[in-house]
């Protein structure tokens, strides 16, 4: 699919960050205000690594596949 | 719905495949309304049709030689419709959705990441199961028994000065005429005089649509 702009390892990659990233928050391990963001954080990298497309990449015109 | 860069390898292929296979192209600018109504949102887009089912779908600028494979897997019969998930598309699913099941489990009050879980992860084997199957296909047909749309849409697209009566671009278009499954529709075909062979005229007026004939 043309509009995947991440290559395999950077989206297993997003994903394992994300889930330790909502771990972290959701959990409590990470107390406070960071805990607060990395229960939102989290998302971020699990989805873009789940659909293989990163906005972020996009504007920047980078890709890594 | 090619685009510049790749009309010249179109056109060799196009050559090569002639009387084998039919190449319409689409303007999107000038069709915005078939473009919706095919579900298609990027350009260039090359949606191959075999015994009236769409088999194929590419999105972006493909080479000549892409495009001839494609073309000779169609007259195969080798594509049977969207292409399955890779192994890598299923392990992305697989890794966040049981991690998001394991997460559940280690929470408290947990259910809604187990269920998020367990969404994801099917997300990974959904085209392997025959209740999935089973579900679309009805879905499918019952969307196929739908009116024609593209008759109307084709009709439309003749700068609107024809009716549906005097165009004759939708009995000549073959994704039309592999859509009309709808009792009404193909009564409406029958009830229409003949087609008046195409003249000047309504060869401008249906200028994006002359890559049809």
């Amino acid at each position: 699919m043309s509009w995947v702009n991440e290559a395999n390892w950077d989206r297993i990659a997003r994903v394992v960050l994300g889930l330790v990233l909502l771990y972290l928050g959701w959990s409590g391990v990470v107390g406070g205000s960071l805990g607060t963001v990395l229960k939102v954080l989290g998302f971020v990298p699990l989805l873009t690594g789940l659909i293989g497309w990163c906005p972020l990449y996009s504007l920047l015109k980078f890709r890594t596949n | 719905m090619p685009c510049c860069a790749m009309e010249p390898a179109l056109k060799r292929v196009e050559k090569e495949f002639a009387g084998r296979v039919d190449l319409l192209r689409i303007d999107a600018d000038q069709s915005p309304e078939l473009l919706s109504s095919l579900r298609i949102f990027g350009i260039p887009t090359l949606v191959v049709y075999h015994g009236g089912r769409e088999v194929a779908r590419q999105t972006g600028a493909q080479n000549e030689a892409g495009i001839h494979r494609l073309f000779e897997a169609a007259l195969a019969g080798q594509l049977t419709g969207p292409a399955p998930l890779s192994p890598v598309e299923r392990t992305v699913r697989l890794v966040a959705g049981l991690g998001l099941i394991g997460l559940g489990l280690t929470l408290s009050g947990g259910w809604v990441w187990i269920g998020l879980g367990a969404l994801v992860s099917f997300l990974a084997v959904y085209d392997r199961c025959p209740i999935w199957r089973a579900v679309t296909s009805w879905l499918k047909g019952r969307l196929a028994n739908r009116p024609v749309l593209e008759v109307k849409t084709y009709n439309q697209s003749c700068a609107g000065n024809l009716s549906a009566r005097q165009c004759p671009l939708h009995l000549r278009c073959p994704l039309a005429r592999n859509r009309l499954q709808h009792p009404e529709s193909r009564a409406l075909v029958r009830s229409l005089p003949p087609a008046p062979p195409p003249d000047s005229q309504w060869r401008r007026k249906c200028g994006t649509l002359r890559g049809l004939l």
